[in-house]
């Protein structure tokens, strides 16, 4: 039985399995930094801030 | 017990807690860059497991043996594509390398230290001297039968080491026998303290509170029975407590 030669396969598979696999991994990644990251430092300067107003309140 | 299961929840206590996943609370800047250089890192793993898991599943589907039945016994290599899977780890390497370096050297920084506090490991507690020597004390474990209500198990010490916040503190570190290492999460603390030695780093504590750490260096049968706890007060009080 003839087989037919692989051949086109970086043409075909390559530039779509790259841009797939980095744009979902950038995505996810971004996805992470700001919905994560980001939001949790902000919690955190946001109890500072709190303590800052709670020592300024208790000055006066 | 939902608490436990959010991975979410960014609030969690000074001390480990049960099934804890993740940091503690971060108490001082070194911390918050530590926990920052670690989800930056964190965001170069996520781009690298999709890029290898893609891969993975996408070479399973197209290239099993009912798609190929052509083994290819002389495709042993390909240069491009060698080239390619070396140079770009290495770019993700110096990627990562650069904001490590930089915490690194921004944590030895000692900026004038308002205060200078050794720390001695003992077989098996932790002294602390300060004013050079002239006030020193021991920091023992509380046993189990003399924990009140609210003290930590293995973690809470007779003695706590009290600091004031928002001030630049000198840490000296040193062992008396062994080596031990002093460490305490949320303040980015993690020091060995090898006798003949001193190791110092320095440290401020962004917010009042107990912050607590264990023996990191395996040093004998009580290693996890030489717990630290820190106490940072506010400045007046710790003026009044010095007293
Ligand atoms: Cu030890």
């Amino acid at each position: 039985m003839a087989i037919a030669p692989i051949t086109g396969k970086l043409r075909k598979r390559l530039w779509l399995d790259v841009g797939c696999a980095f744009g979902l991994g950038v995505s996810a990644a971004y996805a992470y930094w700001y919905g994560y990251h980001l939001k949790a430092l902000e919690h955190q300067e946001q109890f500072y801030v709190k303590l800052e107003r709670e020592r300024a309140a208790a000055r006066q | 017990m939902l608490q436990f299961l959010s991975l979410f929840n960014t609030i969690f206590n000074d001390a480990p807690q049960p099934w804890q996943l993740g940091f503690q609370d971060s108490a001082a800047p070194g911390f918050t860059g530590i926990v920052t250089l670690h989800n930056t890192i964190g965001f170069y793993l996520i781009v690298i497991c999709f890029s290898v898991f893609w891969a993975l599943f996408s070479i399973i589907y197209y290239y099993n043996t009912n798609k190929n039945p052509i083994a290819h016994k002389y495709l042993t290599h390909g240069t491009v594509v060698e080239l390619v899977w070396t140079i770009t780890p290495a770019l993700i390497l110096i990627a990562i390398a650069f904001p490590s370096f930089r915490l690194l050297y921004l944590m030895d920084e000692v900026i004038s230290p308002t205060l200078t506090i050794k720390a001695v490991g003992h077989q098996w507690y932790w002294s602390y001297e300060l004013s050079d020597g002239c006030y020193r004390f021991d920091s023992y474990m509380l046993p189990e039968s003399d924990l009140e209500l609210g003290q930590f198990r293995l973690l809470d010490v007779d003695n706590k080491l009290i600091v004031p916040v928002d001030c630049h503190i000198r840490l000296i570190v040193t062992g008396a026998d062994v080596i031990h290492s002093y460490a305490v999460p949320s303040l980015g603390l993690k020091l060995d303290a090898v006798p003949g030695r001193l190791n110092q780093v320095s440290f401020l504590v962004e917010r009042t509170g107990t912050f607590y750490g264990q023996c990191s260096e395996i040093c004998g049968v009580w290693h996890g029975f030489m717990p630290i706890a820190i106490e940072a007060v506010s400045t007046p009080q710790f003026l009044i407590m010095g007293r």
